[in-house]
């Protein structure tokens, strides 16, 4: 494979200096910020430049508007108007947009303005955001490690303060996965929360846009804004609604996944567990029997289903789609109707007997992922006495939302023995978003994060809200 | 809606044969054949009339 091709700025003009003004975000501040961090992060596919992201802001809305300027950037699977959407791949590199995804344009209404189009794996394929067409994006903490993926290029933007908040999409964990591995919150939607329009597909029955940031608070505001309302729901919540809190948080936990992780994630997992507890969370200890087997069917599904979507572009035009998504596609392709068939009741019977077992329990607590960031080039993670592949043991747990369509957060929890973040998931009940978002924002009080990467391009602290 | 909560699961036990030497990024027409060959067998292990608790006798 040959050089990556480099980003594209989208308007007139070019990026001239500037930082965050008079405690707020600024577009020129934020074109600098993706221009300094690119050659480390590789985080963006394509940019917006200052005169582009200005014009869709001004005038700008109402400072009452719940994201009034907010820096967001996109996963290049989601449409922007006027820029391509790749999805990481070659085939759409010059496909343009010509109007907003819905979510996209529930943050815009918002208040929020566009900053560029961050990168992923090759259709969304994958959980490194090392991609064969447009470069690797690399972890802000450490840029030797992977940022995890599929929406890789969105994390590390966030994590690095190159803007306040991203949209991704998460299908087997791809929003979840390169939160925990860059140290923020990463959020699921509920399958169906949120509108799909305007994105490329990977695995529809499970795809779903999601959002990062850095804090529940952030996550949640940006909720507020691209959820599916009923038909009689009067526009965006305010802020500062109350949370309800009539009774304790009951935390559903089962201990025998950590059998399935390293030591340091596990010590971490513990720990949070622990936490929580002494802060008055009820813990129930919980048995997800079917944890040991639901992950075939996942694979199944995952793999299935982006070979249908994806067919014709496979047999007309091979020679633009990498090795590795080639493969997998034609893999998928060897599935037979009664594999499917029974993967989906697998699917119908697992998500009925999970939901059942959550019972009472308002989130159940897993880790995000079995194990922390590694260099680039791992392929495999030894836990315990076994070596185990990684493209297995990333969805893991994250795996767990997808098939079943639930809600899921991933929280940062804690740092690995060589200084690397640690994430927890919290799992909520089908379309039980909001609560799962209130237990979410009592354990990030109770376990009191707040380290960022040793690498940042701007002051999370000084875009105070409008 | 019934479920039974016995053999199903249980018969697919700890068995992760994703994990049993089939690389998951396979790219070798080899490696995925035995990659989707794994990913069904394992799938095959479940029996959804049990699961979905029906009956055993087919007849009357």
């Amino acid at each position: 494979m040959g050089e990556s091709i480099p980003p594209v700025k989208y308007g007139i003009g070019d990026v001239q200096g500037g930082g965050d003004d008079e405690g707020t975000d600024s577009p020129m501040a934020a074109a600098r910020r993706i221009e300094n961090s690119q050659s480390q992060l590789g985080a963006f596919i394509n940019v917006c430049n200052e005169e582009t992201i200005a014009s869709e802001v001004m005038p700008f809305k109402p400072e009452s508007s719940t994201l009034a300027g907010w820096s967001i950037a996109v996963k290049d699977n989601i449409d922007v108007g006027g820029m391509p959407t790749t999805a990481g791949t070659l085939i759409w590199r010059s496909h343009v947009a010509d109007r907003d995804a819905e979510a996209v344009r529930a943050v815009r209404n918002a208040g929020a303005f566009i900053v560029g189009k961050t990168n992923m794996d090759e259709l969304g394929w994958g959980g490194l955001t090392d991609n064969p067409h447009y470069g690797r994006t690399n972890n802000p903490w450490d840029l030797s490690t992977f940022v995890g993926g599929s929406s890789g290029g969105s994390a590390a933007a966030v994590a690095s303060r190159v803007c306040r908040a991203a949209l991704g999409t998460d299908t087997g964990g791809s929003v979840r996965l390169p939160a925990s591995f860059t140290g923020i919150v990463g959020y699921r939607p509920s399958w169906g929360g949120v509108s799909a329009e305007g994105v490329r597909a990977l695995a529809p029955s499970m795809d779903v846009v999601g959002a990062l940031a850095t804090s529940v608070q952030d996550v949640d505001l940006i909720r507020d804004a691209i959820r599916r309302r009923p038909l009689t729901s009067k526009g965006v919540l305010s802020p500062n609604k109350e949370r309800a809190n009539e009774r304790e948080y009951v935390i559903g936990f089962d201990p025998s996944f950590l059998d399935f992780a390293t030591n340091d994630v596990a010590r971490v997992t513990e720990q949070a567990i622990t936490s929580a507890a002494n802060a008055g969370c009820i813990v129930q200890e919980v048995r997800v029997k079917e944890f040991s087997t639901y992950l075939e069917p996942w694979m199944i599904l995952h793999m299935a289903e982006p070979a249908e979507l994806y067919s014709a572009m496979l047999q007309e035009s091979p020679h633009l789609l990498s090795a590795d998504v080639k493969g997998r596609l034609r893999a998928g392709q060897a599935f037979t109707s009664g594999d499917l068939r029974r993967a989906m009741l697998y699917r119908s019977w697992f998500s009925a007997r999970f939901f059942e077992l959550l019972g009472e329990v308002d989130a159940l607590l897993t880790p995000t992922v079995p194990f922390g960031a590694v260099p680039h080039g791992t392929r495999h993670i030894q836990i315990g006495q076994e070596e185990h592949d990684i493209f297995a043991l990333l969805p893991r747990f994250t795996g767990l939302a997808s098939i079943s369509g639930a809600p899921a957060i991933s929280l940062p929890a804690g740092l690995s023995t060589v200084g690397l973040p640690i994430g927890i998931q919290l799992i909520g009940k089908l379309n039980r978003d909001q609560r799962l978002l209130d237990v979410a924002h009592r354990i990030e009080g109770i376990l009191g994060w707040s380290i960022q990467p040793r690498i940042v391009f701007g002051d999370r602290r000084s875009w105070n809200d409008r | 809606m019934r479920f039974d909560s016995g053999d199903s699961t249980d018969a697919m036990g700890d068995h992760r044969s994703i994990d049993l030497g089939v690389p998951v990024d396979a790219s070798g027409d080899d490696d995925l054949a035995a990659l989707v060959l794994s990913l069904r067998s394992s799938l095959e292990l479940w029996n959804p009339a049990s699961a979905f608790g029906l009956p055993k006798s087919h007849h009357g």
